[in-house]
């Protein structure tokens, strides 16, 4: 399917958050899911580019309504270019993504209007929280994505759930520049923790360091639920945890990916996995699925 | 057609086109045991084209005759059975067990997997390739397809070796041996180094390739390599293929084979050809 760019904004660092006008991908995609984009006609680059949804649709309804550009958008960057503003409706989805290569550099040049060819939507949907729980999010860098678009979703479907669940983001970053959309958390009145390795904002170290202290500490214990996407490193560290607090958890998964659908076989994790470890996944042979879905991280019980 | 590991078991592909509209369906090369594939990175992108090393990962024939045929067959699509093994009785045992299936249409043999190999890759050697293709040709009844290799001196020899073993039709070519590095880091892109080159940039060599075999052999001849339009499609038609097989162009769109395929049409049509068969081998010489 065919979308076109409604806005193009260099965020800081290399990030940048993409907003499509794409009526039918709001309305039928979920949180966890994904699309391969095509973002150039010619033969090079020949394969299209995996991007995890930031958010579906116009979003749940804001106390105060960011004016124009979100905090932390450079609006000195790459001038010239067509970049619109923020404007978030039930037809838009919104992607963030960090220039890391041919394709995203592309991206980042693509000026307001232009067409997007769009495969999607692909993966398997994160399952939502069932039960009042302690909601730990735990995201490296842009792997921020789902869990926006995750938090949003579970606020409009089950409001008086999400309102029953104590749920903080933890995230982590190699700098500050790193740190992008930390504010559509704070407008959902999320807490928002941050770590960085250089020490440029919140605390110093990685993310689940902030972890290691976290006995519950409210009256009422909850039941853990951990969602997380980023680096595997980091995912690495979080099974670890879920199994110490045994509590399930969802990851998504990055990795290089060829197709989208489950037909190259070229994005499988979970082949040498190393003893004792029980977060495993594979793709799915089911048209649809494949191996971006959400590894269960299960407690090992 | 499509290519072997480039299009599953076909059923991935079933959301996005009818597949009753395809010549075939070459599944992905199925041994006697499941394999998980290589370790990751599996593939890179390079210019106009993609590494692969996934290793052969497969359920195995006895999960695809269970699992996946049986809708297969509901498709009516004829299937082929893409198989490899690690000696002459592998293959030859699932040959047997894809015509036992009695809903396979044919069996493509390959002979020439560039990651999985062990010293044995029988098409780099014409008494292998003769070997392998006299047994699975007292192995199967089925149409048997070998698949050559384009990394090789002369593939003209190992084509006449698959002609003398009885190869009712070769595919030509799988992907060609090729690797990238990572300047950084300065590790290879594909965690076993080296791996198939595929897409539009092998194209030229595997029209060359399949030229070549069009002089060695009087055999019906698939063309593949870098297909991603009728346009491409056409240069193998005239060049010599009965058929063609389409592979990357699947990754980058799932429907690219229906596409090359209206646009085979629609070339006719325009053309005032009455049969599509009737450009096959017709390159014409200049002067």
């Amino acid at each position: 399917m065919n979308g076109s760019v409604l806005y193009n904004l260099s965020l800081a660092g290399d990030n940048f958050l993409m907003g499509i006008f794409a009526p039918e991908l709001a309305r039928n995609s979920r949180a966890g899911q994904f699309v391969m984009l095509r973002v150039s006609e010619s033969l090079d680059p020949l394969l299209r580019r995996p991007f995890s949804f930031y958010s579906l649709g116009a979003g749940p309804a804001r106390k105060k309504q960011p004016a124009g550009n979100p905090p932390g958008t450079n609006p000195s960057a790459a001038p010239g270019i067509a970049r619109g503003t923020r404007t978030r409706s039930p037809d838009s989805v919104e992607f963030i993504y960090r220039v890391v290569g041919q394709g995203t550099r592309i991206m980042a040049h693509m000026e307001v209007g232009r067409p997007v060819d769009i495969l999607g939507p692909l993966g398997k949907p994160f399952p939502l929280p069932t039960e009042p729980s302690e909601i730990f999010l735990i995201a490296g860098g842009i792997g921020i994505a789902p869990l926006l678009v995750l938090m949003e979703e579970f606020q409009q479907r089950e409001p008086n759930l999400f309102r029953k669940c104590k749920t903080t983001l933890f995230f982590g970053g190699r700098r500050a520049a790193d740190i992008v959309g930390a504010e559509d958390f704070q407008v959902m009145e999320i807490p928002v923790r941050i770590a960085t390795e250089d020490g440029s904002l919140g605390e110093k170290g990685v993310v689940t360091d902030l972890l290691l202290d976290g006995e519950s500490s409210g009256k009422e214990k909850l039941p853990r639920l951990i969602y997380t996407c980023g680096p595997h490193a980091m995912m690495a560290a979080v099974a670890r945890l879920c199994r110490q607090w045994k509590a399930p958890g969802y990851a998504s998964l990055e990795c290089l990916m060829g197709c989208g659908f489950g037909a190259c076989l070229g994005c499988v994790v979970g082949r040498r996995t190393p003893p004792g470890r029980t977060a495993r996944a594979a793709p799915s042979q089911e048209p649809g699925h494949d191996g971006l879905g959400h590894l269960r991280l299960r407690p090992r019980v | 057609m499509t290519a072997s590991g480039t299009f599953g078991y076909g059923l991935e592909f079933e959301p996005y086109l009818d597949l009753g509209q395809l010549g075939a369906i070459v599944v992905k090369g199925l041994s006697l045991q499941p394999r998980l594939g290589n370790p990751t990175p599996r593939i890179a992108e390079t210019p106009a084209g993609m590494l692969n090393s996934i290793g052969l990962q497969n359920v195995g024939i006895e999960a695809f005759i269970s699992e996946k045929l049986p809708r297969l067959r509901e498709i009516g699509t004829p299937v082929i059975a893409n198989i490899f093994g690690e000696t002459i009785e592998e293959y030859c045992a699932v040959a047997r067990r894809a015509e036992e299936s009695g809903g396979v249409a044919a069996v493509e043999a390959n002979i020439s997997c560039p990651n999985v190999s062990k010293g044995l890759d029988f098409a780099l050697d014409p008494k292998a390739t003769l070997e392998i293709t006299r047994a699975l040709r007292k192995a199967t009844t089925l149409p048997l397809l070998i698949k050559l290799s384009p990394n090789v001196t002369d593939i003209r020899v190992i084509a006449r070796a698959a002609a003398d073993g009885g190869a009712d039709a070769l595919s030509v070519m799988n992907t060609v041996l090729g690797m990238a590095v990572d300047v950084r880091t300065r590790k290879p892109r594909l965690a076993t180094a080296t791996g198939g080159l595929s897409g539009p940039a092998v194209r030229p060599i595997a029209l060359r390739a399949l030229w070549q075999v069009r002089q060695a052999v009087k055999l019906p001849l698939i063309g593949i390599g870098g297909i991603m339009t009728a346009e491409d499609a056409l240069e193998f038609l005239i060049v010599g293929a009965t058929a063609i097989q389409v592979g990357t162009a699947n990754f980058v769109d799932p429907q690219s084979s229906v596409k090359i395929l209206d646009g085979l049409r629609a070339y006719c049509r325009e053309n005032d050809v009455a049969d599509v068969n009737s450009l096959v081998d017709t390159l014409q010489f200049p002067g």
